[in-house]
């Protein structure tokens, strides 16, 4: 288990009762976002489709990196990882 | 004989000429031809591959250019006079290798060799861009460059507002502005082109009204349609980069479908309340990466998009984000730095903090990636997107 922090951009934030970020202890990205999910289940519900693919238009990055170069769900997390959630924004 | 012939005769005899068949045969062998004359000599015309210093700037600027003192240089002025002082101040640097062209540019167009009329900057544009000229990335020839650029900017919102500000004062010589909307007072929150008095008309005029002020010597475009599958390509015939300032995403993904087949490089920004993002996706250019495609497949529907109601935006998030493109199409346009090829700048307006995320080509992608044929343009349904 690696203690995390999920970042979540002002377009989710809605759906995570106005929260910029959330804590939450999980060792891969599937695990956390089923943890985020039990109290946040709007904002999981953006980020992955109930049969648990990511959403085509919603990128999940650790450490940095895109999780599809990564493991994908299945990507590793490590004490202190910063998860960033960064959807497609189109505001001009 | 005058003091001036002495000193001539010595000069020649000391330094030593060539005609300009003998220095253009020099050149072939690896020597450089500086041409010393002033820029309004210059241009009327100016050998094609000479370097292009005047006199008066020579020492000064001479150990930038031409690092190496062995190399040969070969100097010209119009006649062939100007050039024997300005080679004795060469050799008087260090230069070991140095000869005065006899007869100068006029012998060298008689004789038939080759010259190209150069672009060059006239007095107004030398005194405009002087701050700019004198950073050594851009210099005359990169504000020569910028002038015989084109960039096309989608929309005259609030991202294409500070994009198009900055490229018409930095002197980019043509700017495209695609833009159907007419101005609305709600708009001037953030879109600094538009003034209260242009409230109701096209924003392309508004825009051109704007950047006209602000800079004559810059053409502005206005091109009053919406983007579709049928007329962007014909829309984006010419340009050299485009500027994406659009705010729905049918738009967003029509242009990265365009930038991809025609490889030109789609300098990306978009915005959402108090965040914003900036990229360049380029998958045909010298950098490779990815194209938006390759970051986010397809759009999100209706339902999953950020809905009316939540739309709004701080209006000096754009500003940041549009200048920021403009940055990047100035890079490239220069091809000078680190274009934002294969990362995403994310900006969080509140929290005050930049990020880079790693963005990479999707090897996967049928746009920008796989062998086969690039699908067809799609025009996705149009609903209202946060802008
Ligand atoms: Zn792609």
């Amino acid at each position: 288990m690696a203690e995390v922090t999920l970042r979540i951009p002002t377009p989710l934030q809605p759906y995570a009762n106005g929260n910029g970020e959330l804590r939450a202890e999980a060792g891969y990205v599937d695990e956390l976002l089923e943890r985020i999910g039990a109290e946040h289940q709007a904002l999981v519900q953006r980020i992955r489709t109930r049969d648990g693919q990511l959403r085509p238009y919603v990128n999940v990055f650790v450490r940095r990196t895109d999780i599809r170069e990564l493991q994908g769900l299945e990507t590793e997390l490590h004490d202190g990882d910063e998860v960033i959630v960064m959807p497609s924004v189109a505001g001009g | 004989m005058s003091a001036r012939e002495r000193r001539l005769k010595e000069l020649r005899e000391e330094i030593g000429e060539v005609t300009p068949a003998e220095a253009n045969e020099l050149v072939d062998q690896g020597g450089l031809l500086i041409d010393v004359r002033e820029p309004e000599e210059i241009a009327e015309g100016s050998p094609t591959s000479a370097l292009r210093i005047s006199r008066g700037w020579l020492e000064l600027q001479i150990e930038r250019q031409v690092p190496d003192t062995d190399r040969t240089l070969l100097v010209l002025c119009s006649g062939g006079t100007r050039s024997l002082f300005a080679a004795d101040g060469l050799r008087r640097l260090g230069y070991s290798h140095v000869r005065s062209v006899s007869g100068g540019f006029n012998r060298w167009k008689d004789e038939g060799l080759a010259f190209e009329i150069p672009r060059v900057l006239d007095a107004d544009a030398r005194a405009r861009y002087a701050r700019q000229i004198s950073l050594p990335e851009i210099g005359a020839e990169g504000q020569a460059r910028l002038a015989g650029s084109r960039v096309l900017l989608i929309g005259a919102g609030g991202l294409g507002s500070p994009a198009a500000m900055y490229l018409a004062a930095a002197g980019v010589g043509t700017l495209g502005i695609v833009d159907h909307d007419t101005v609305d007072r709600s708009n001037l929150q953030r879109q600094i082109l538009h003034t209260d008095a242009a409230v109701g008309t096209p924003k392309v005029e508004s825009a051109r009204h704007t950047l006209n002020a602000l800079n004559p010597g810059v053409e502005v475009l206005g091109i009053e349609e919406h983007l579709t599958s049928d007329n962007i390509e014909r829309i984006f015939e010419g340009y050299d980069v485009i500027v994406d300032g659009s705010d729905n995403f049918p738009t967003r993904y029509l242009v990265n479908d365009a930038c991809v087949r025609l490889s030109l490089p789609n300098v990306h920004g978009a915005v959402f309340r108090f965040d914003g993002q900036a990229s360049v996706f380029w998958p045909g250019g010298p950098h490779g990466g990815p194209c938006y495609r390759c970051l986010y497949p397809e759009p999100p529907p209706p339902d999953q998009a950020p809905s009316c109601a939540e739309a709004g935006v701080m209006g000096v998030l754009p500003g940041l984000i549009g200048t920021l493109q403009a940055l990047e199409a100035l890079k490239i346009l220069l091809d000078k730095g680190q274009p934002l090829v294969g990362r995403l700048l994310c900006f969080d307006g509140l929290g005050g903090e930049f990020r880079e995320l790693r963005v990479r080509q999707d090897p996967a992608c049928a746009w920008c990636a796989t062998d086969g044929d690039v699908p067809a343009y799609i025009d996705y349904e149009r609903f209202c997107a946060a802008g």
